[in-house]
């Protein structure tokens, strides 16, 4: 199968710090669904952030190696571009236009569209998730956090992402709404091929729906594979539990 | 007197609130104080001395020429200079808004000497009498295209796709990228229709004083307008405006001509000491 996304040897640094990520290479096949795991201050965000291009952003660099898309060499290019090239994404802490209403915020999200597929495309977000049509009209920060990060994950599907990058979409959701969401979203990869780039510090949650998993360690991959070997190994208690403590967390 | 005095304070107020609605967008698209809006409203009143008095051009082309050299001396200035100070802090990037001021007081006066200049335009500067109050066609004139101008900016919010990234980006800057939003050219577009609003406004101020160097005074006046009125707030911008002119107009009336400024600050003072958002600002939510 071709691979969607091809992060080769990527080290990346901040501005008067060391490197936070340290020859980190990493595939997610088309329409394959792939977790990213690790303790905080693993180097998740700035593997993130160096994909979808907000790395400048953060005073970040890349020092070395480099991120395809569908082939196409995307180190450093533009966030707002990447999107309309079909890498989607849903940022850690959802990141909605809080003041916006519902419908205002999926109407950004398919601003790019050609104007006559609007429509269209808002319905098949509200079809996916009823909640939002029931309260297009409200202001988005007024919602409940489940909400919003339906809100954040329809904002993200509604201009057709062939990847969407997933960062810690668990966070401060109980279990039950997070097992719900993250089903909707496996569903969308079903009916759509969406290739899938799953963050989570939630490991349980994320190796339930991913086929393969990476560790990352400190910056580096420490280990990779199916998602039921990762799951079985010592290596996830290691970056969780190990060393942690000693690296620059990279917020 | 006083319906007089209301009047031209209105009026004043209205340019007062379109050059503060500049200042509040810009602010609120690119979280950039510019205090080089004072001097975008002198730009505006010179473009104006360049266009009508200078090359004769007829009154429409003046129009045309203060609102395409403003929009691109908005986006330039943008382009190379706030641009590439983007994560400095923001005591840096005001500093250099003071130093443009500087700079375009000097090159202004290098071009255009230091003496006041006439404005020479076609603009109605009759009076007519209603209940004895003298309401001045220009002071109409200014107001009227204020207002004009304002709700035409309000529509554009509203209604178009490019207003609703404007909203957005205004919003949340790391937001509007993650949503594909080009931040960086709706930046410029902020920048290019802040200036924009200061240059309408400095046309109107230069053609009811003269075109100097002095209205740059009277343009920061849109710096109290925003904070009375509520940095966050679009229509706050314009009320405060509103406020300003009025207070400004009472004050030099009533008290001493001198006194305008302490009024208005005294003002500026009280709302940043009792509801430091401002009047129709939105107190930050928390971010969960």
């Amino acid at each position: 199968m071709a691979a969607m996304l091809e992060v080769e040897g990527l080290s990346v640094g901040y501005a008067r710090k060391g490197l936070a990520l340290d020859d980190v290479s990493l595939v997610v096949p088309t329409g394959g669904i792939v977790a990213l795991l690790g303790a905080n201050g693993a180097g998740k965000t700035t593997l993130i952030r160096t994909i979808t291009g907000l790395l400048p952003m953060h005073n970040g660099r890349v020092a070395q190696g480099r991120v395809r898309f569908a082939g196409v060499d995307i180190t450093g290019m533009a966030a707002h571009r990447l999107v309309r090239l079909g890498l989607a994404q849903v940022p850690e802490g959802r990141l909605i236009f809080k003041q916006l209403s519902v419908e205002e915020n999926l109407q950004v999200g398919a601003a790019f569209l050609p104007r006559g597929k609007v429509a269209e495309r808002l319905e098949a977000v509200f079809a996916l998730f009823p909640r939002l049509r029931e309260r297009r009209r409200q202001a988005a920060g007024l919602m409940s956090g489940g909400e919003q990060q339906m809100l954040a994950l329809g904002r993200a599907l509604i201009g057709g992402p062939r990847l969407l990058l997933v960062d810690e979409l668990s966070l401060g959701l109980a279990p039950l709404i997070v097992e719900a969401i993250y089903q909707q979203l496996m569903s969308v990869g079903e009916t759509l091929g969406t290739a899938m780039l799953i963050v989570e510090q939630n490991a349980h949650v994320a190796l339930e729906y991913a086929q393969t998993a990476y560790i990352l360690d400190r910056g580096r991959i420490a280990m990779s594979g199916d998602a039921a070997t990762v799951g079985a190994s010592s290596a996830i208690a290691d970056a969780y539990l190990g060393l942690a403590g000693e690296v620059p967390a990279d917020v | 007197m006083l319906p007089q005095v209301l009047f031209s304070g209105l009026a004043l107020g209205s340019i007062y609130g379109l050059v503060a609605l500049g200042f509040a967008l810009v602010f609120k698209a690119t979280d950039v104080l510019n205090f080089a809006q004072g001097m975008f409203v002198v730009v505006g009143a010179f473009l104006a001395v360049t266009a009508g008095t200078q090359l004769h051009l007829p009154f429409a082309l003046t129009l045309m020429f203060i609102v395409v050299a403003a929009a691109l001396i908005g986006a330039a200035i943008q382009a190379l200079l706030i641009r590439p100070l983007t994560g400095r802090s923001m005591l840096s990037i005001i500093m250099v808004t003071i130093a443009l001021s500087i700079v375009l007081r000097a090159l202004i006066e290098i071009i255009f000497g230091p003496q006041p200049r006439a404005l020479t335009t076609p603009m109605p500067t009759g009076v007519f009498i209603v209940e004895g109050v003298r309401i001045s066609q220009l002071h109409m004139l200014a107001a009227g295209v204020s207002w004009l101008c304002l709700g035409l900016f309000a529509l554009f919010f509203r209604f178009t796709t490019f207003g609703l990234q404007m909203r957005a980006t205004a919003n949340g800057h790391e937001a509007a990228l993650v949503s594909g939003i080009n931040v960086d050219f709706v930046n410029r577009v902020a920048w290019a229709i802040g200036s924009v609003l200061a240059a309408i406004g400095g046309l109107f101020l230069a053609q009811l004083q003269l075109a100097s160097t002095e209205l740059e005074g009277i343009g920061l006046l849109a710096l109290p307008a925003v904070v009375i009125g509520g940095l966050q707030s679009i229509p706050g911008a314009i009320i405060g405006g509103l406020l300003v002119g009025l207070i400004e107009q009472l004050a030099s009336s009533y008290v001493s001509p001198r006194s305008a400024d302490i009024f208005v600050y005294t003002l500026l003072l009280l709302v940043l000491m009792v509801r430091p958002w401002g009047l129709f600002g939105q107190r930050e939510l928390g971010r969960v």
